[in-house]
């Protein structure tokens, strides 16, 4: 009885355990995925400042702070164990 | 059966160990997400000088210039390289000689009416500087020029 109850619990844990980490690999996709936004728009940012274009850099600087924070929101909420 | 635990205890922490391995990538790329909000928020701030901007104060650049010859100076400052060219019209124009691709100097070629970056064969139109050939990504900033009684002066640099 408490053999079966003790392979209960084991299978339960696995499946938390695939679970959060799943949870966690969809995290760290969606956090890449938005880097890599964040190297373009720096990039941009640049080519933008040397062709004298200011309004463009200020554009491109208030999606970096939109994609940090986003960034900072998805990775604060990950599940705990 | 205390086997049982114990091996169960040891594989819980080898599983925390890798989920631990993917909250510290997570944390590494947010501190990467803000590092190029730095960097941004740095370019966005003037921390790279562009070329042939600055502060513009009117300078003499020149005495006189014969048509389809070029001069060279330096404005708005000491290390921003510049040329001037009359063109067969008359009309007399100038620009930082600052290639826009990888800052080779950027020559006349009378022969042809064009300004030529040697480096990669980058051509700019002598009129208005825009690119009209090669891998320059941007025109050449042009220098406003203003032709008085004792010679030719830089005023301004049109961005
Ligand atoms: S540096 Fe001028 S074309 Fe490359």
């Amino acid at each position: 009885m408490n053999r079966s109850r003790g392979r209960l619990d084991a299978r339960e844990n696995a499946r938390d355990h695939s679970d959060l980490a799943a949870s966690l690999n969809a995290r760290i996709a969606i956090v890449a995925f938005i880097i890599v936004c964040q190297l373009w728009a720096l990039t941009a940012a640049l080519d933008a400042w040397l062709g004298a274009s200011p309004a463009e850099v200020w554009l491109l600087l208030g999606f970096q702070v939109l994609a940090f924070l986003s960034v900072l929101l998805i990775s604060r909420s990950s599940p705990k164990e | 059966m205390r086997d049982d635990h114990a091996h169960r205890r040891l594989l819980d922490r080898i599983r925390e160990d890798r989920l631990v391995t993917r909250r510290d990538y997570l944390r590494l790329l947010a501190t990467v997400s803000g590092g190029l909000l730095a960097g941004t928020a740095a370019v966005a701030s003037g921390i790279f000088r562009r070329r042939g901007s600055g502060t513009t104060t009117e300078k003499k650049v020149a005495d006189s210039v014969e048509p389809g010859d070029s001069f060279t100076f330096d404005y708005p400052g000491e290390d921003d390289p510049a040329i001037g060219v009359r063109l067969a019209d008359g009309s007399i124009v100038a620009y930082s000689s600052v290639c826009t691709h990888l800052a080779c100097a950027v020559l006349w070629i009378k022969e042809k009416n064009e300004l030529e970056c040697p480096c990669h064969d980058g051509i700019f139109n002598v009129r208005t500087g825009e690119v009209e050939a090669g891998p320059p990504p941007r025109p050449l900033p042009r220098i406003a020029l203003e032709e008085r009684p004792d010679g030719i002066y830089a005023v301004g640099v049109i961005e």
